[in-house]
């Protein structure tokens, strides 16, 4: 289980990748549709880079 | 003293027309079979799309490619994607005929739901309305119609979403997701503690939950 920076109080945990709705348009995931159309979150983004702190990615 | 450990309460953000959600919903259900114990869920309000009308003249593919911009084909392509992703957790998604609309007063019918203590049956009969069934969910009529299907009381239901008697919690729980810094759904918060967003694996929310009753038990030794 990955922990990520506390966000509003909540710790974030799972895959950071897993399929969401935001806005009005709910992208697939590792599709073409899934980069052209949204744009990731301050949090989604912070927790991949814990996940590859914790990894020792970089 | 040793105490016998409360339900973990699950707190889920959703919509009625993520299509995430209800898969996500359902590897929840999965994670939480697998999990074993415990578990109180309550759903909250989120509209992705509160400016779309109640009577909005189109399906998916019309909505996402009017208002997105995005080709027809393309639009085609990522639907037949969700919905064989859907099939794979036991939901037959019609996207042909879904009635896209806007959703809060289905949000507000939730509330008066729970307020009956039916809000998961609720949930479920909303989801399944309008993905797999292609029913309008954003009609006081049709939705009071669901509402009877699972033993509320009609006429009730009616008045309820005709005075507007739960916008207020509608938005209260808006507002919650705003403050959690919540910015998509399904996102489901574990005993006040855990963030989990997205239709993650079953696999994942048994571990959360696993870890929230250790938690909970290194607790009461304490």
């Amino acid at each position: 289980m990955t922990l990520a920076t506390p966000v509003n109080g909540l710790l974030i945990v799972g895959d950071p990748a897993a399929a969401a709705c935001e806005g009005d348009f709910c992208a697939v995931p590792g599709t073409a549709t899934s980069t052209a159309v949204t744009t990731p979150s301050p949090r989604s983004e912070q927790a991949v880079v814990n996940e590859r702190l914790d990894a020792d990615l970089v | 003293m040793l105490r016998v450990s409360e339900a973990i309460k699950v707190d889920i953000w959703s919509d009625v027309q993520c299509p995430w959600c209800y898969i996500g919903k359902r590897k929840f259900e999965d994670g939480a079979a697998q999990f074993g114990g415990d578990v109180e869920v309550e759903y909250h309000s989120f509209e992705l799309s509160p400016d779309t009308p109640v009577d909005f003249d189109g399906n998916t593919v019309d909505y996402l490619s009017q208002r997105k911009g995005m080709p027809v084909a393309q639009v085609e392509e990522m639907l037949e994607r969700v919905t064989g992703i859907a099939k794979d957790v036991g939901l037959d998604y019609d996207f042909e005929h879904v009635h896209q609309t806007n959703t809060v007063k289905a949000h507000e019918l939730l509330h008066f739901a729970k307020s009956k203590g039916l809000q998961l049956e609720m949930k479920e009969r909303l989801l399944k309305a309008y993905f797999v069934e292609g029913h309008h969910v954003g009609r006081i009529e049709d939705l009071a119609d669901l509402a009877a299907e699972i033993g509320l009381d009609r006429a009730e239901a009616v008045a309820a979403l005709e005075a507007n008697s739960y916008l207020a919690d509608v938005k209260a729980d808006v507002a919650q997701a705003q403050a959690y810094g919540i910015q998509g759904v399904p996102f489901f918060v574990i005993d006040g503690k855990y963030g989990v967003s997205g239709a993650q694996e079953a696999a994942a929310f048994a571990n959360v939950l696993e870890q929230a009753r250790t938690e909970r038990d290194a607790e009461v030794v304490q």
